[in-house]
């Protein structure tokens, strides 16, 4: 009973001590769990800049404090890096990784996924990049051909404006042909007129000649009071013999004059074929030429046409890369609804 | 370690791999908060880092010129990365990879400034050793701190512009671990 009454008692000195203690820590401890539940809210909420500090390293509340801070620092360092690279990666800037030492289990899973996908916009960016510059020769290539393409176009314009020239000069050219046929044919004409008046003449000096023999027979009737008449009639017998003589050659020169006039009918004829043949040929190029145009302003067209789209597609290719339009995540945030 | 005649050929000593030694400031670099990680490499309590301007741990075989690099980087309101050799109480050197931002309230506002230090790459450390200990040679023909840090800032940007690129592409170019390619697996 004693020794129990004894224990007891100084049970009841051990509980006192303990009561009295407990007296005075709870309100601190009550106070220190307070104030890391009020950083832990505030964490909650976003701001991962509350930590607990002070609270010791070596008894367990102390512990657990270090081991909250551990998680706070964890999610502090993912969102810093993360933001940091995806920030560099939207300045077309591929060198800055989420580094992933020092990041944990789900966290660093986390970056390697963001980090690949950093790796696919460096490669896209890549393409970009070479694109842009294959896409800025090709605007330059293509610049040249419009600018041929105008040339050739204004010079076939010419040819074109030549061409037709020549056919039309070709034209004149058979004009002045028919002209020259038509002259020759009247020339044709008056001398087969000339060829009748020889002959008139010839036929009035047969019977010149004629009535000459028939005078001087009479002449002869008459005796010695013809004899004058006789010698008359002898001297017209030879002028009617002289102009029977020279219409014969002019009648041998106009045939000669009649031979070669159809000579030179014949080969204007010819030289008109020829004429014409060129012209023919002149007509049709010119018609070539005319469709030529056509065609090269036609590409002409199509070639600006085609510039100006490279251009388009040279100047979108090269905003991409422009770093001024760039998100700023530091001024980004979601206001919370 | 003050009578060594080489930069950066002290005693050193390294964290895990999968750690991250965390620290935040204020506007003016005074420590607001440390990690478990920075208390044990560093070798103070939190006690005596938080409240302390964050050259406690500074290294003196650190050029300047990273540091006024560093400084103006964050100002304008931009991430940078460092190569930096720290040194825990006892006089111990480390070497960190250092990523510093610039940390927001819900309002957008700044309000202080937040590192994350990882384990430095091997391959870069190299190159990085290297690079400090030019810059530190032309930062100690000066006598004055500020001229010091602008010479060698001066020469810094003339090494990059020697190899036709920025910071950030250069400290990332300058370890294969931290290229894209090497973080998608
Ligand atoms: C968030 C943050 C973290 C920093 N971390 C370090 C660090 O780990 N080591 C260091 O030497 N300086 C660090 N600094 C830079 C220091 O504030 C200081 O500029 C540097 O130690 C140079 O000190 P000094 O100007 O006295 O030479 C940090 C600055 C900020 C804002």
């Amino acid at each position: 009973m004693s020794v129990k009454y004894q224990t007891s008692g100084r049970t009841s000195k051990v509980s006192i001590f303990w009561r009295q203690l407990w007296r005075t820590l709870r309100p601190r401890l009550r106070s220190r769990t307070a104030e890391v539940t009020a950083i832990c809210r505030r964490v909650a909420e976003g701001d991962l800049e509350a930590r607990i500090t002070g609270m010791g390293t070596r008894t367990n509340f102390g512990k657990m404090c270090q081991a909250i801070n551990q998680a706070f620092d964890m999610s502090d360092s993912f969102v810093r890096e993360a933001a940091a690279a995806m920030e560099n990666c939207s300045r077309d800037r591929f060198h800055r990784p989420i580094l992933l030492r020092g990041l944990k289990g789900a966290y660093q899973q986390s970056a390697v996924v963001i980090n690949t996908a950093g790796l696919k916009m460096k490669e896209h960016n890549d393409n970009i990049v070479f694109v842009r510059a294959q896409a800025a020769e090709n605007a330059q290539s293509v610049c040249r051909v419009a600018a041929a393409c105008e040339e050739l176009s204004a010079t076939t314009t010419e040819i074109s404006g030549q061409t037709s020239d020549a056919a039309n000069t070709a034209r004149n050219a058979v004009a002045g042909m028919t002209e020259i046929t038509d002259t020759l044919q009247e020339l044709t004409t008056a001398v087969s007129k000339i060829d009748r008046v020889v002959e008139v003449i010839n036929n009035v000096a047969m019977q010149t000649n004629l009535l000459a023999l028939n005078a001087s027979i009479e002449a002869a009737h008459a005796g010695e009071q013809g004899k004058g008449f006789a010698v008359v009639a002898s001297e017209v017998k030879s002028l009617a013999t002289e102009t029977h003589k020279a219409t014969d050659e002019i009648s041998a020169e106009m045939k000669h004059m009649q031979a070669t006039m159809a000579q030179v009918t014949e080969l204007i004829a010819k030289i008109r074929t020829t004429i014409e043949g060129v012209h023919d040929t002149t007509s049709s190029i010119a018609i070539s030429i005319r469709e030529q145009v056509q065609a090269t302003t036609e590409i002409s067209n199509t070639i600006t046409e085609v510039s100006n789209n490279s251009e388009e597609v040279s100047q979108r290719i090269s905003q991409s890369n422009d770093e001024t339009d760039v998100v700023d995540f530091s001024k980004q945030t979601e206001t919370a609804a | 370690m003050q009578n060594s005649t080489s930069a950066f050929s002290g005693r050193e000593k390294s964290f895990a791999e999968n750690e991250i030694i965390v620290s935040k400031t204020d506007l003016n670099g005074i420590i607001t908060y440390v990690n478990d990680v920075f208390i044990r490499v560093s070798g103070f309590s939190e006690r005596q880092l938080l409240g302390a301007p964050h050259n406690i741990i500074r290294h003196p075989d650190m050029p300047r010129c990273v540091f006024k690099l560093l400084w103006e980087t964050i100002q304008r309101g931009q991430e940078i990365f460092a190569y930096v050799l720290n040194r825990s109480k006892d006089g111990t050197g480390y070497w960190v990879f250092a990523h510093v931002t610039p940390s927001y309230d819900l309002q957008r506002r700044q309000i202080g400034y937040h590192s994350n230090r990882r384990v430095p790459y091997p391959d870069a450390l190299k190159s990085v050793k290297e690079i400090y200990t030019s810059l530190l040679a032309e930062e100690k023909k000066h006598s004055k701190n500020r001229e010091a840090a602008e010479a060698g800032h001066a020469l810094l940007l003339e090494m990059l512009a020697s190899h036709q690129t920025d910071y950030s592409k250069f400290v990332f170019g300058l370890s294969r671990h931290t290229r894209l390619e090497a973080s998608t697996t």
